[in-house]
């Protein structure tokens, strides 16, 4: 595959991806070797003191930079504070995003402090461990929980099995459905949490909106599992994945549509196909983002036609979006984007791709040109300001731009 | 490293032009050339560039790596930039450290080469876009393709010596950034159900105003003075970058006067260029009347912009808008279906444009400029000035940081950016050129800092300047760097913020050196002033009035 690695293909904003990418060591292409590195569990890397009994070092709550601290400068003591003070909020609809998102920090901090103790010889304090008994101690479940539980799964240190334990002794169905919302950022993946995520996906206890975050943490889960090399997993979910997709129909299918693309499923392939012909707008514009993780040989293809063809712009809009999240068939794909940049009717979709443009050009000297084609009086306004504003940010023209195709 | 470049190109050159023509071997590919034009090959044989060159067939394309063909003589064209570009000493950007003094102007020159080898590389590429673009295009059409959206043509930019001064080319467009335009088309907001579109911004945006002015090509060369740009750059292009740039112009009946200004704060995730935040502003002046267009960009999406005009230019504060938003969500395209990627930024934003003072009598036109350049434009008989500012501050909360550190956005540089340039001329006489830079932002050296003002309350924070004999409070240290380039002499000078001894008995500290040939000696040329509004996070400003190049001659 032409991906360059993972690292490239997925610059997501979703933190536990991230965190895996940058720190995986190369697993070897069987689970085995997954096993070889075992995530460790909480009690591994912080062992639970006795309440009160959590030695605390700097950094502590002082700030040392920022007149405002940060969150991963918090004490535990501050950090377990900061949860319960959140859990305790009860004006739900007062949360603002960015509280929320902060919170996910909060998570993930919790572990971050008993990794960084633990490597520093110190007496870990097990914070993630107490952060997960203030969770689990909660009798409801708001926005703060979810984005807690958000953090904590998402730290390439939490274990799997421990998710799975808290979605599986969730108090309530509105637990479980924050819970199998923050699963989707899990970093590890094992295949008791892929089983009750799949449990929710299928047998609908809990609703139609735990059913549908269920699906799309699936997605999420496949893909981790087999840039994880956990190929068996992943092929599981995939073969379930796929086989929900082409029995579907309606809304169904556009949920379906979009689980397959955050998963790269292989074996959805014919059917993201077929949903490209649909006269459902809607539906082409899922098929045409399902291809962003496919490694099949023809994705970019399948990317490149709606973005050109679609009569509807939201799908090509969306198609100019999926095609900046590999750089795989650089020419063809780079061919496309300039042209919709170019020539598209619509400003969003010149703007998607224009974007994509920028995303793909630190990897792809043909990438560089266009945008440099894009920097013309004939493309005025926004799209000349991204690929200006791009190119005088990158610097010089690389030396290695000029030399022949052998 | 330079000419590692122009070996890498020459190299390259004769692997292609070998096998066609069989006229080198791999064997005699050259790894090396210096400034003398010596091309030293594999096999240790020494030749001119020119013996060199002529073992390359004349008649084919030659097809570099990027997939694009040009001729023989743009291959000429291109060596010539490279090797112009070798006897350049730029300085090595990102920076980590605070320029000095040398660099100061150094930088802003190697941004005006840079635009100027982009806009060279584009022309020699233009050829294979333009077939790729066509191709697909049919392509398209055969297979009932989408609306196509015309480019623009006919409408080139002024005939400028530097291609990155934009002129009055005023070409037509769809952004917000022309005067008289549509204004701007405002975010999508889609917000598709499951999937985290690109365009999903919430709300979407206001469409701008305006219209009713079609925008014309209404610039002639000869109507363009002497090109003096001043232009300043904020920020390194790794963390934060802005470009306020003024561009004003005054000759005999022609005149005219406008700005424009880009303060984008940009960053990268995993190398990839992202596009945290961003505001524009342009606005122009002419003797009916006085318009101007601004927007913001959040990630990449437009969530914000204005325009307007008045009919009298006479008014000394003819345009300004503001706006802020408490925590609009964003969202970050990332797998569909997630929950907590919409985030929220505070962005406070006071954008405007003042041109003032322009003699009622004269006429002008408006002015289109690169975000790159621009610059203010002295006729021989100037007699106005142009004040334009732009000042923004991006407020990602902490948590937005770090929560974005953790994915490999490092935005933890960004703090706030505002800068105010004015630029005060009278009969000047000739040409003249200012350009301000001012560095990256930078934490200082706190032990400067100590040193300095005697005490640091934080210990390791650098919250303290000097400002005469006074010691003030400083929230985030910065660097400044301002150079000055006058056309009939020119010196350099550099002012760093960041030093606690910034004026008073210090003050021969910063200004620590001037580099050129010549400093100015009329009195005209002391008349050039600028003053500096610098805007600290979280919230405190201070404000550099005193610094003309008057101050800057004494001091010499």
């Amino acid at each position: 595959m032409q991906f360059r690695g993972w690292l490239f293909a997925a610059p997501l904003a979703i933190a536990s991806l991230a965190v895996l990418l940058a720190d995986d060591p190369k697993p070897a292409d069987a689970e085995g070797a997954r096993q070889a590195t075992p995530v460790p569990s909480l009690a591994d890397v912080a062992p639970a003191p006795a309440e009160g009994d959590a030695p605390e070092a700097a950094p502590t709550d002082t700030p040392t930079r920022s007149p405002a601290p940060g969150v991963d400068t918090l004490s535990c003591e501050a950090t377990l504070a900061r949860i319960d003070a959140a859990l305790a909020r009860t004006d739900e609809a007062s949360w603002r995003p960015d509280e929320l998102s902060e919170l996910v920090l909060v998570g993930r901090h919790a572990v971050d402090l008993d990794v960084r103790d633990a490597a520093q010889g110190m007496r870990a304090p097990g914070c993630a461990a107490r952060a997960v008994r203030t969770l689990r101690a909660a009798t409801t479940c708001g926005r703060a929980f979810g984005a807690i539980s958000s953090g904590l799964f998402g730290s390439d240190r939490f274990p799997a099995d421990t998710a799975a334990s808290m979605l599986e002794g969730a108090p309530s169905a509105g637990c479980r459905l924050l819970l199998v919302q923050a699963a989707q950022f899990a970093a590890n993946v094992d295949d008791r949490l892929a089983r009750d995520v799949e449990r929710l996906a299928t047998t609908h206890p809990d609703g139609p909106a735990a059913v549908q975050s269920a699906w799309f943490a699936l997605g999420s889960l496949e893909l981790n599992a087999r840039r994880h090399r956990q190929s068996g997993l992943a092929g599981r979910l995939d073969a379930l994945i796929a086989r929900s997709l082409h029995q579907s129909s309606g809304d169904r299918r556009v949920l379906l549509l979009g689980v397959a693309g955050n998963a790269g499923c292989p074996a959805c392939e014919a059917d993201l196909a077929a949903a490209a012909a649909d006269d459902d707008w809607r539906v082409r514009l899922a098929a045409a983002g399902a291809w962003r993780f496919e490694e099949a040989p023809q994705s970019v293809q399948r990317m490149c036609d709606p973005l050109l063809d679609d009569p509807d712009e939201h799908v090509r809009e969306q198609a100019g979006w999926a095609l900046r999240w590999s750089d795989a068939d650089d020419e063809e794909r780079v061919n496309c984007l300039v042209t919709a940049a170019a020539t598209d009717e619509s400003m969003d979709v010149r703007r998607a791709a224009t974007v994509s443009l920028t995303l793909l050009a630190p990897h792809s000297a043909l990438a560089r040109s266009g945008l440099r084609h894009l920097t013309g009086p004939e493309y005025p306004g926004e799209i000349e300001n991204i690929a200006r504003s791009y190119l005088l940010a990158l610097g010089p023209v690389p030396g290695d731009e000029l030399r022949v195709i052998e | 490293m330079r000419r590692t470049m122009v070996a890498s190109l020459l190299g390259s050159i004769a692997v292609l032009a070998a096998r066609p023509a069989s006229a080198l071997s791999l064997d005699n590919v050259p790894h090396s050339v210096d400034l003398t034009q010596k091309v030293t090959l594999s096999n240790g044989q020494v030749i001119t560039k020119g013996e060199f060159l002529k073992r390359i067939p004349r008649n084919q394309m030659i097809r570099l790596r990027s997939g694009k063909t040009i001729s023989w003589e743009n291959m000429l064209k291109l060596m010539k930039m490279l090797e112009d570009r070798s006897k350049t000493p730029l300085a090595t950007m990102p920076r980590a450290t605070p320029l000095r003094p040398q660099t100061a102007g150094i930088v802003a020159r190697q941004r005006q080469q840079q635009a100027a080898e982009i806009a060279q590389m584009r022309q020699l590429e233009s050829t294979h876009w333009a077939s790729v673009i066509q191709r697909k295009y049919q392509h398209d059409v055969q297979f009932g393709g989408a609306p196509r959206y015309q480019p623009q043509s006919g409408c080139k930019y002024a005939t400028h010596a530097n291609p990155n001064a934009g002129g009055f080319s005023g070409c037509p467009g769809s952004g917000v950034q022309h005067y008289g335009g549509g204004g701007g088309g405002g975010g999508s907001g889609s917000g598709l159900p499951s999937q985290s579109s690109p365009g999903g911004t919430t709300g979407g945006t206001s469409g701008g105003s305006g219209g009713s002015n079609a925008p014309t090509c209404s610039g002639t060369p000869d109507r363009t003075p002497d090109d003096a740009p001043w232009s300043t750059t904020l920020g390194d292009p790794s963390a934060v970058s802005a470009t306020l740039s003024f561009d004003f112009a005054d000759k005999g009946d022609k005149s005219s006067a406008g700005c424009s200004a880009t303060l984008d704060a940009t960053t990268s995730v995993l190398n990839n260029a992202i596009d945290i935040a961003k505001a524009q502003l342009s606005g122009t002046a002419s003797a009916q009347s006085i318009s101007g267009q601004a927007a913001v960009f959040l990630f990449g999406a437009q969530i914000w912009s204005e325009s307007g005009s008045i009919g009298s230019q006479n008014d000394p504060l003819p345009l300004s808008w503001s706006h802020s938003w408490n925590s609009p969500t964003v969202q970050i395209p990332v797998f569909a279906g997630v929950v907590y990627l919409e985030t929220g930024a505070s962005v406070g934003l006071s954008i405007g444009v003042k041109v003032a003072d322009v003699p009622a009598n004269k006429k002008a036109s408006a002015t289109d400029d690169t975000i790159a350049s621009c610059g203010a434009q002295f006729g021989p008989n100037a007699d106005a000035k142009a004040t334009g500012f732009v000042q923004i501050a991006i407020d990602l909360p902490d948590s937005i940081k770090t929560f974005l550190n953790t994915i490999g956005v490092n935005i933890s540089d960004i703090i706030a950016a505002g800068l105010e340039g004015t630029i005060d001329v009278a009969n000047v006489g000739v040409p003249t050129t200012g350009q301000i830079s001012l560095g990256p932002w930078d934490e200082g050296d706190d032990r400067e800092c100590d040193s300095a003002c005697g005490h640091d309350p934080n210990g390791d924070e650098c919250t303290h300047f000097c400002s005469g004999n006074a010691c003030m409070v400083l929230a985030e240290s910065l660097n400044a760097n301002l150079a000055a380039t006058f056309l009939d002499g020119s010196f350099d000078a550099y002012l760093e913020i960041a030093n606690p001894c910034f004026l008073g008995a210090c003050l021969s500290d910063v200004i620590s050196s001037f580099t050129g040939d010549s400093v100015p000696t009329t009195q005209d040329k002391s008349q050039i002033k600028w003053t500096w509004t610098i805007y600290s996070w979280p919230g405190f400003q201070y404000t550099v009035p005193i610094f003309s190049a008057h101050d800057l001659i004494a001091l010499r």
